[in-house]
């Protein structure tokens, strides 16, 4: 991630430039919006939360302290505006009613006229994205921050407020946790 | 090194982290246990399927979303920039006791003696307000009957030939009154000289096959509540009266519109 671009916008953001607000959005829009897919797996509800994201940054943009931690600052406003919504929608029944065969889970899944292979790797991968949804909250986070955002540690400890040797045994356990999830597709 | 061992460090073994003397005793161990190596090649693979999940992309309508709530979120934010501006500091315990002290105000401004129509809205309060002596003229109420009269014990009792027609009057209109009341403030004053008994009961009759709600004070008054709009049709029945002669007052009781705030007016019908 380009911190140093981020950093500069974030100070033309701040000195007025609306502009700079939408090159930030764009910086970082893939990530956030992937990560919010990951904890609530519908494209829908990972829109609606990753514009809610931004426009928290927007407002909030002058809490930040140090524009050179802009990234870890939106990860851990992300992050908690993930849980919040995975709350609020696990309260309300919404993951109950998908399942592996559900086509509205957020994978892109194709119709049956996909050739067989890349049905096979949606499978899989919708499999994956499955597995790692079913993890516990803490687990499924490290996993998503780590393996899927390839944050590093530093940035995973700044963003969950955790020693370095804490996140790297709560990654381990995570992954473990994971492969016993899919030992029978292994 | 034992298998229990083994699996704490498969994500250093796998991110090349390890010390060399762990990486020894991890690679020999891997070496001659089949069940760790199976584990460690699972963990391998759901490594390598989870760093091979594709990212989507974002969809196109997110950044014109993020402004469009921006835009809804405008006003709320201008209400919110000016609470900040105001720099309110309040701490808890501050807040707990303005918030005590406006809730103690509150209760004390409703159970004010100033407050009369609170007083006056409740029958208990108003038979004991009664029975101190106070009378509440300076400020009317909404009009009800209740909120009209406190309740008198001290009065002759209601003429019994008026009283089945009074009380049948109340009970289909308004309701059950136990005991006689005092007048406090009616709208209008009637006093009507020269009518016997017989000139009563035949005025009450006309005004109830109006509707109008009759309700017996003393023996030589009555409560009338009647419609603003039969005010009219009030006047002309005591005009009916013929040579029986009425006074009423105020005597802008005598226009059609006497007070427009007003849906239900009192009358107050003395006989002479």
């Amino acid at each position: 991630m380009p911190y140093q671009e981020a950093a500069e916008l974030v100070r033309a953001f701040r000195q007025g430039d609306q502009q700079a607000f939408n090159r930030l959005v764009s910086l970082y829009q893939r990530k956030i919006y992937n990560l919010a897919l990951g904890y609530v797996k519908q494209e829908d509800e990972a829109k609606d939360l990753t514009q809610d994201i931004f426009v928290t940054v927007f407002r909030q943009i002058d809490k930040l302290k140090d524009e050179s931690k802009f990234g870890a600052w939106l990860y851990q406003l992300a992050m908690n505006h993930c849980r919040n919504r995975y709350q609020k929608l696990r309260r309300r029944g919404f993951f109950s009613n998908q399942s592996l065969d559900d086509p509205e889970t957020g994978l892109n899944l194709s119709s049956g006229a996909t050739p067989e292979k890349d049905y096979e790797r949606e499978n899989t991968s919708r499999l994956v994205r499955e597995a790692i949804a079913s993890l516990a909250p803490a687990e499924k986070e490290v996993i998503l921050l780590r393996d899927l955002q390839e944050l590093s540690y530093e940035e995973i400890s700044e963003i969950l407020d955790l020693p370095m040797g804490t996140v790297k045994s709560k990654l381990n356990r995570a992954r473990l946790a994971l492969k016993n999830r899919l030992k029978h597709y292994l | 090194m034992q298998c229990t061992e083994v699996q704490p460090l498969f994500t250093d073994f796998a991110d090349n982290t390890l010390s060399r003397e762990e990486l020894h005793a991890l690679t020999d161990h891997l070496r001659i246990c089949r069940t760790c190596t199976l584990e460690w090649r699972e963990f391998e693979q759901t490594l390598s399927l989870v760093h091979s999940l594709e990212t989507f992309p974002p969809p196109a309508d997110l950044l014109p979303g993020i402004r469009a709530k921006l835009a809804k979120r405008g006003l709320f934010d201008r209400a919110w920039a000016l609470i900040e501006a105001l720099n309110f500091s309040l701490s808890i315990p501050v807040a707990a006791a303005i918030f005590t002290i406006a809730m103690l105000a509150g209760f004390l401004l409703k159970t004010s003696p100033l407050d009369r129509t609170g007083i006056l809205q409740s029958p208990i309060a108003q038979v004991g307000a009664l029975q101190q002596g106070e009378m509440f003229t300076s400020r009317q109420p909404t009009i009800t009957p209740n909120a009209m009269f406190a309740v008198s014990h001290n009065e002759e009792p209601f003429d019994s030939n008026l009283a089945p027609l009074a009380l049948t009057a109340m009970t289909t209109h308004l309701g059950p009154a136990k005991c006689p009341h005092r007048l406090l403030s009616p709208d209008i004053h009637v006093l009507l000289e020269n009518i016997d008994h017989d000139g009563q009961i035949a005025l009450c009759r006309e005004m109830l096959r109006r509707n109008w709600q009759i309700r017996p004070i003393t023996s030589n008054l009555i409560l009338v509540y009647l419609p603003q709009a039969d005010l009219r049709d009030f006047r002309a029945l005591l005009g009916r009266l013929g040579h029986r002669r009425f006074v009423l007052m105020p005597a802008a009781a005598a226009e059609t519109r006497f007070d427009s705030d007003k849906k239900v007016l009192t009358a107050a019908l003395r006989f002479q």
